[in-house]
């Protein structure tokens, strides 16, 4: 493209971008004023965290190539952390998601470093077993609250507690600033010499090494930032919802519409993971409030319409609705 | 001729299994020269080249760059010390454009990404893909696929350049511009050593030709000597082949 846009246009199109920008951040910031009641406001907060921790999966698995299917580990560590350090020892949440961050990064290590030498599906199969390992010792912990879970102690509502009781607008602004963060670094990244390297290694990792670049240490890196994201995602959670058990923070069902949400968006792209939860979590929603007059019957109807979804996907466009909305665009043309 | 060895294999031995893949082969390659290496199929070129740039650690005899030992280092301390390659089979980044392809390899030696575009556009410009830059390089012929291998092989700027059969699966026009190219890549300064099957153009193209047959290497010399050697000629080429027809 570049060289073949005459400038006027070119400069055209910036001003279009410049607008379409004004209008979102117009949007984005006035949504709260708008929609008052607790629902809409609810469903943008899962959209953002979801989006947020599927941008932050997709460094790994989209940039990198590393499917991880246990990415509910870091998600647990930062809601974990911060819940029991402000449950034990009164430190703020927000000291605890810097801890739940540091932690999460040791714990990359431990992990990334054994599992790396598996490739492919192989790869995937083991962080599975990693999941299920944390959320099993997780549920057999008295100290972290076991089975039953630990209650976030019931704090005066503000930006230093982190805990807000009469509105939902401050974790709105949080969550959306989480979203923002990952998707800045994402932008970022893409144009950084890891950026590059991570998809070298997904393309071909035998030549990515042979070109000199050592594989095992971008891919730590790229399962680090991953996990720092995820794990800020947790405390998010933790504090928003002011209950966290194994079964909600760190089931293998986490891990895995982590990953469909930025499988569906499109993978190794940066609005990708963005269009899969605009589009699967309002359905995930939708589904669990307008089919619970159904008994339990309406818990897992949202997962049929993602199997469907993916099933679909894989066999028409891959590339996710990242790739379908380019198609639609160059057949518009 | 007083040149200085750039590339020394001594005894360097490969074995899977039973089957002895390398034996014992000894091998200099000079500073500045096109060294080439043939043999039939399965005579143990490749896995010779997989010794060299780190990807096998080989179960005997040691290798040498300049003055410095580098058996067994890992692929990617290989490409640091200075021995690029392509492989026998192309492996671009296949949905990555030429541009970003070549901007991977030159990433080595930038300190930069801006940098290494820079650089990558200059070597693009040089082997000829500067026009196709934006291309998909899943999208390019397998001529350009082989040239684009080789350009990114050649962004991270190397001293030794190791090409597994760059021509195979060429048409003549195509292999005289991959032999045009090959030369020139030597004239910038970069010692070539290539594996080809493509029998007139690696005796039209190199100083010098090394044998492999069963691992062993059985001749080595200037390449009218090759072609008349009894051993080579018994092993390889079929009675009867003269060089230059």
């Amino acid at each position: 493209m570049g060289e073949g846009v005459s400038r006027p246009v070119a400069r055209a199109r910036i001003r279009w971008m410049g607008l379409l920008v004004f209008a979102a951040a117009v949007f984005l910031l006035g949504y709260p004023y708008v929609f008052t009641a607790p629902f809409p406001q609810h469903l943008m907060i899962r959209i953002f965290l979801f989006a947020a921790l599927a941008q932050a999966w997709n460094i790994l698995g989209g940039y990198c190539g590393q499917i991880s299917l246990g990415h509910a580990v870091f998600f647990g560590i930062g809601a974990y952390t911060s819940t029991i350090l402000l449950i034990r020892w009164h430190i703020s949440p927000w000291v605890g998601m810097l801890a739940g961050v540091l932690l999460s990064l040791a714990v990359t290590l431990v992990v990334g470093y054994p599992t790396f030498r598996l490739s492919g599906h192989y790869f995937a199969i083991a962080t599975i077993a990693v999941g299920e390992i944390a959320r099993f010792l997780v549920a057999n912990w008295p100290f972290a609250g076991g089975a039953v879970g630990l209650y976030v102690p019931l704090l005066r509502e503000g930006l230093r507690t982190f805990e807000f009781h009469t509105t939902k607008a401050p974790y709105y602004y949080i969550s959306l600033l989480l979203f923002m963060a990952v998707t800045v670094a994402t932008a970022f990244l893409e144009h950084s010499r890891a950026g590059y390297y991570f998809r070298a290694i997904r393309a071909d990792p035998d030549a990515a090494r042979s070109l000199g670049i050592p594989i095992h240490r971008y891919k730590l890196l790229a399962l680090a930032l991953s996990a720092v994201f995820t794990a800020m995602g947790g405390t998010f959670y933790a504090q928003y919802v002011l209950y966290i058990d194994p079964e909600s923070v760190l089931p293998l069902m986490l891990s895995v519409i982590i990953c469909l949400v930025a499988v569906l968006g499109g993978v190794g792209t940066l609005w990708g993971p963005v269009l899969g939860a605009v589009v699967l979590i309002p359905l995930s929603e939708g589904t669990r409030v307008y089919l619970a007059g159904m008994g339990g019957a309406g818990r897992a109807f949202d997962l049929i319409v993602y199997g469907a979804m993916i099933v679909l996907m894989s066999v028409f466009e891959p590339t996710g609705l990242v790739g379908l909305w380019r198609r639609v665009r160059r057949a518009w043309r | 001729m007083a040149m200085s060895v750039l590339l020394r294999l001594d005894q360097v031995s490969k074995r899977f299994g039973g089957l002895v893949a390398n034996d014992r082969v000894c091998l200099e390659v000079h500073e500045g020269e096109i060294l080439g290496l043939i043999g039939p199929n399965g005579a143990g070129k490749t896995t010779l080249f997989n010794c060299i740039s780190g990807f096998y650690p080989p179960d005997g005899g040691r290798i040498f760059f300049r003055a410095q030992d580098i058996t067994g280092r890992s692929p990617e301390e290989i490409a640091r010390i200075g021995i690029a390659r392509t492989f026998q089979i192309v492996r671009i980044f296949k949905d990555l454009t030429v541009l970003d392809n070549t901007v991977v390899g030159a990433l080595l030696r930038a300190r930069t990404v801006g940098e290494a575009r820079e650089r990558a556009l200059r070597v693009l410009e040089f082997t000829g893909l500067k026009d196709k830059m934006d291309r998909l390089a899943a999208h390019l012929t397998i001529a350009d696929k082989k040239r684009l291998e080789l350009s990114r092989a050649l962004a991270t700027h190397p001293t030794l350049l190791l090409l597994d059969e760059v021509m195979a699966g060429l048409n003549p026009q195509e292999i005289r511009e991959a032999v045009d190219l090959v030369r020139a890549i030597r004239a910038s300064g970069v010692t070539v050593f290539v594996v080809e099957h493509v029998m007139e153009a690696i005796m039209t193209v190199c100083d010098r030709i090394a044998v492999l047959d069963y691992g062993r290497k059985i001749a080595e010399g200037a390449p009218a000597s090759i072609a008349t050697n009894e051993d080579v000629i018994k092993a390889y080429l079929g009675v009867g082949y003269r060089a230059g027809g």
